[in-house]
């Protein structure tokens, strides 16, 4: 196979300071060419604890674009690529107090039930909306990321599970993130020696006759799980026979050398950490593995020490309760903008990386989002959201878009399923797109 | 607290339509007690109780605000945070009363009792690996760690099996088999060159499954065997296959508990020695465990405590320590906490949060060894320890790594209260946290928990400059001043207080900021606990509530699932037995076990 037109270099210079990776420079010599009709991606990324509305909010410039504020700083040199969105929100989180019952909901629109764990009830979320409707094309149908594993305490009485998960394939089914980036590499590889042996599907064949036998045995909510049971073999059965068949657009494997992997387990570093994800989903992109990212950068309630920071030493979340008070404003604000830092980097690493005439961001909707704006407040209004790349032209960027307050944020979700394929005239509280 | 709006408008309607007849149907006590505030338009957070009791459970439960608003009202009762301090308090007859009162509005959904299909957790799936195929495998790098509710990873509503989740259980299983399959003792568990398949099969299944298996779960198998073998695959690539498609199978990996009975039915001999085992041994049940539940013996209640016991001695009650006090008393979380390097250099020792996990874990294992009392967690005048951590606790030096009992010279120590597994969990990575500390008495100790903060409660800065701005003490108190909060605050920070003897990292400390450390904590009713030999005392006088605390976070372990008031009546139960036993250990398991709740399965309702 011939190597793809953008090359390893155009890859590797695209990734910025953190790319000097071993294992990425080896992926890179075999990438596999693009596919045909370059497709259309999206990447849904959510921080916590939202953010000071006063250092956020950035002022509009006469020809509709915006002026970097405080926070989006970083982001100034992306100013013709990245739209930034004010005055939408989620109505249905409007009522639950606390982080979990905001988070949860982001991309679900939906009403989350008050529970510490029975009986969990959100609704499909936006990506994996898209991943049941078009996930198909590729080697998976969608990733979830994250970087925390669930933390063990519930918010106000909502469940542990609603504070760490964004991708719910169903009201009742939290998606399960990956948060080792060793993990995400080793499944974005498995995938054909899956395909390729002769006793899997045989095997798989077995463990769904064993759980047919099992529903019959069950209680009706015992059945409810297995029925999840029953559609995650089947997800991966379908996985199978789809590489099996060469269905797929992307080229599965390009057999690397399991040494070059990134390093097992959570890296101790969270810049580091977050840069291999943002590693990941560019290699992911770049292979047509998935076109559906949610990544969850950090857990809502995190209370993690942006000591690294000048002025940043103690807890995210308690510099999120500022209380108005000037110096854990600073502290809160700083770390706010280090999150665009970090974003900025997966844009270059995007913007980087050829696709035809075209560049990975451009063929792409990137999101970064938080499920409250004042983190002091916890206040679900005016949420801070900011879209990069032009969805294969059709977007286009570098516009402040202020909607009336309280416009529903599943209005562009709506917008981005529609650009990215899926036939959908509505969703959750969102009747009609907002681009 | 979430803001509480005006009631919704069918209550209110039912209100003004019902009248003067109202006052009537609220109960006596609740009028005495709650009435003075929330009565009226004006009622205090918008709380208004007559309408309630007026709709009744019918009216209340078309509301899913006004019942969110019932629970808010149930957790202020429980913790005690209501009525409000400087208001009359009702004895805590009046007060359960009350409690009673209010749990009439609240709809039980019926199949509130029901255990959900579990799935085992990753700790249950290494050591049922273990016991199953001799093969010892870490879960760690593949298996994500699981949902934690109510404290516990084991409860099967949240133990979802998702699309990555299987694939993940798919390739342990794969690597499982390889590694099965290279080592002759394991291979020999399942695989012989003298005797076929379908006869080494079925035993083999029937412990993976934890029953019998069904005889199409044992052909189907076979047929696959020799499938593979006859297309020419390599023997040991068949092999594989059966072993796999045995340790990807439901069968294995959910905990099935049968049928849907229309009462409470006494589980099956083998589904009771299954909750058994894992509720003891995180793993499945051994040889021994199976034959008493095939002869039927294990219904007879001191057979199945005879073999509670063995089980416990079996591995000294390690990963029972382990995965339930681990999880209980927040045990695991030291491994991961932080403490500020800059101020505790110590933490670079990397044996020191292993060994405060180490001398929490073997405390635990002797009681269950030794039949203790179970307030010895409470005060014990012994511990354990090693080189490492009886330097650090300034303790007669142990030599070496090894872990040894070590009498006390005196109360300082002893009991989880003087532990630094403890002690560092609940602070802050910077400072110590009366706060944190003493809503860990509550909660996992008194069953006591006290409600979430409100949205805008603030937290106190851990920053260097706010620590110098004030002592923790007086701001704290400024922070109490607030009505709001002090109803919580005076409930934990009294017992977080005497605790400040002991810095973040568990060590004592006679000076806090230049000055002597105030250790002193004032309770509601007026008692001043000063330093953390009172605060033992203390709860040693509150053994009751600590017996509920204990016996609940057991009934959830073992139940996985959460607790409802219909569980209540039996809680009462297994307290007063447990009293009666001389608080002992063996008296708790005993009462536990032999429960309906943990012999019965529930029936659930027909949707």
């Amino acid at each position: 196979m011939k190597l793809p037109v953008f090359g390893r270099r155009a890859f590797l210079r695209g990734a910025g300071a953190s790319m000097a990776l071993p294992w990425l420079e080896a992926i890179a010599e075999r990438l596999p060419a693009p596919a045909k009709h370059e497709p259309i991606r999206m990447a849904i990324l959510v921080m916590p604890n939202g953010v000071l509305p006063s250092a956020w909010t950035p002022k509009a410039t006469a020809d509709g674009g915006w002026e970097p504020s405080f926070a989006l700083q970083p982001l100034a040199a992306w100013q013709k690529q990245v739209s930034v969105l004010t005055g939408l929100a989620n109505r249905q989180s409007f009522d639950g107090d606390g982080h979990y019952a905001k988070v949860a909901p982001l991309l679900t629109g939906m009403k989350i039930r008050h529970t510490g764990g029975r009986d969990l009830y959100n609704g499909i979320s936006m990506d994996q909306l898209a991943a049941q409707a078009l996930g198909h094309r590729t080697l998976l149908p969608s990733l979830e990321l994250g970087c925390d594993p669930i933390y063990p305490v519930d918010d106000l009485g909502y469940s542990t599970v609603y504070g760490g998960t964004i991708a719910w394939s169903a009201a009742d089914r939290p998606c399960t993130k990956e948060i080792v980036p060793a993990q995400v590499f080793d499944r974005l590889f498995r995938s054909k020696a899956l395909a390729n042996d002769p006793t899997r599907s045989s095997v798989l064949d077995l463990v769904q006759d064993d759980a047919k036998r099992l529903a019959e045995r069950l209680g009706r909510r015992d059945r409810d799980k297995l029925h999840e049971f029953q559609d995650s073999v089947r997800a991966l059965e379908l996985r199978i026979a789809a590489i099996a068949k060469g269905a797929t657009a992307s080229e599965p494997t390009p057999n690397l050398d399991p040494s070059k992997a990134p390093p097992a387990g959570v890296p101790a570093d969270y810049a580091t950490h977050l840069g291999l994800m943002f590693d990941l989903i560019t290699l992911a992109f770049t292979m047509d593995a998935t076109r559906i990212v949610t990544f969850l950068m950090a857990n809502e309630v995190s209370g993690r020490d942006f000591g690294f920071l000048e002025g940043c030493r103690g807890g995210f979340h308690e510099f999120s309760h500022h209380e108005n008070n000037a110096d854990k404003q600073a502290a809160y604000q700083r770390i706010n903008q280090w999150h665009y830092e970090q974003f900025a980097t997966l844009l270059t690493r995007l913007a980087a990386t050829k696709e035809g005439d075209r560049s990975l961001l451009d063929q792409s909707m990137v999101v970064l989002a938080s499920a409250m704006s004042d983190g002091n407040q916890h206040s679900p209004h005016d949420l801070p959201i900011v879209l990069a790349g032009s969805a294969g032209g059709s977007l286009p960027q570098g516009r402040l878009i202020a909607s009336k307050p309280d416009t529903p944020l599943c209005r562009l979700w709506l917008s981005m399923l529609q650009r990215f394929g899926v036939e959908a005239t509505q969703f959750a509280d969102a009747r009609k797109p907002l681009l | 607290m979430p803001t509480v709006r005006s009631l919704p408008r069918n209550l209110w309607l039912l209100w003004c339509l019902s009248g003067a007849s109202l006052c009537a149907q609220t109960p006596a006590l609740v009028e005495r007690f709650c009435g003075k505030c929330h009565t009226g338009t004006d009622a205090e957070e918008g709380l208004e109780f007559a309408p309630w009791f007026a709709a009744g459970l019918g009216g209340l439960q078309q509301d899913e605000k006004a019942q969110e608003r019932l629970s808010l009202v149930q957790h202020r009762l429980r913790s005690r945070t209501m009525p409000p301090d400087e208001a009359e308090q009702p004895t805590a007859a009046e007060r359960s009363e009350i409690a009673a009162a209010f749990a009439t509005l609240q709809p039980v959904a019926s199949d509130a009792q029901v255990t959900t299909l579990r799935r085992l957790t990753r700790a249950q799936y290494e050591h049922t690996i273990r016991d199953l195929t001799g093969i010892v495998w870490s879960g760690k790098d593949l298996l994500p760690d699981d949902a934690r509710t109510y404290g516990f990873d084991n409860l099967g509503d949240t133990a979802n099996v998702t699309p990555l989740l299987f694939e993940k259980y798919f390739a342990a299983a794969a690597t499982i088999a390889t590694a099965m399959l290279a080592d002759d003792v394991a291979r020999a568990r399942l695989f012989s060159d003298d005797a076929p398949l379908a006869t080494t099969l079925p035993p083999f299944l029937a412990r993976a499954f934890r029953r019998e298996p069904a005889a199409e779960e044992v052909t189907s198998r076979v047929a696959l065997f020799e499938r593979l073998t006859q297309q020419g695959l390599d023997q040991n690539l068949a092999r594989s296959a059966v072993l796999q498609s045995i340790l990807a199978s439901p069968a294995f990996l959910l905990r099935e508990e049968r049928g849907q009975p229309s009462a409470p039915a006494r589980l099956t001999p083998n589904e009771l020695a299954v909750r058994l085992s894992y509720a003891l041994s995180c793993s499945m049940p051994d040889e021994e465990l199976f034959a008493a539940a095939q002869s039927g013996e294990l219904g007879n209640p001191a057979t199945l405590l005879a073999h509670a016991k063995r089980l416990l001695t079996k591995d000294d009650a390690r990963a029972f320590a382990e995965d339930f006090a681990g999880q209980w008393l927040r045990l695991r979380d030291v491994l991961a906490a932080n403490a500020d390097f800059r101020l505790y250099g110590q933490i670079w020792n990397g044996g020191l949060r292993p060994a405060f996990y180490e001398e929490a874990l073997l405390l635990v294992q002797a009681m269950v060894r030794d039949n203790l009392p179970i307030h010895v967690l409470l005060d014990a005048d012994f511990t354990y320890a090693n080189a490492t951590l009886s330097k650090h606790y300034g303790l007669p030096e142990v030599q070496g790594d090894t872990f040894q009992r070590v009498a006390l010279p005196d109360r300082r120590r002893g009991g989880l209260l003087g532990m630094g597994a403890m002690l560092l969990v609940a602070s802050y990575p910077m400072r110590t946290s009366p706060v944190l500390r003493g809503r860990w008495i509550l909660d996992q100790l008194l069953d006591a928990p006290p409600p979430p903060p409100p949205a805008n409660a603030g937290v106190l800065a851990n920053d260097e400059k706010a620590i110098a701005s004030g002592t923790l003490r007086e701001r704290l108190e400024r922070h109490r001043r607030d009505k709001s909060c002090a109803s919580c605050h005076n409930q934990m920070d009294p017992l977080g207080f005497p605790l400040e003897q002991y810095d973040v990292l568990g060590q004592w400390r006679e000076q806090l900021s230049g000055k002597p450390v105030d250790a002193r904590g004032l309770l509601v009713d007026g008692t001043v606990l000063d330093g953390p030999i009172a605060l033992k005392d203390a709860l040693l006088l509150r053994k009751d509530d600590f017996t509920r605390a204990m016996t609940k976070k057991l009934l959830l372990y073992t139940l996985g699932r959460p607790l409802v008031p219909a569980d209540d009546p039996e809680i009462a139960r297994i307290g007063a037995a447990v009293a009666a036993g001389e608080y002992r250990f063996h008296a708790l398991l005993a009462a536990v076990l032999t429960s309906p709740l943990f012999t019965q399965r529930m029936p659930e309702a027909t949707r």
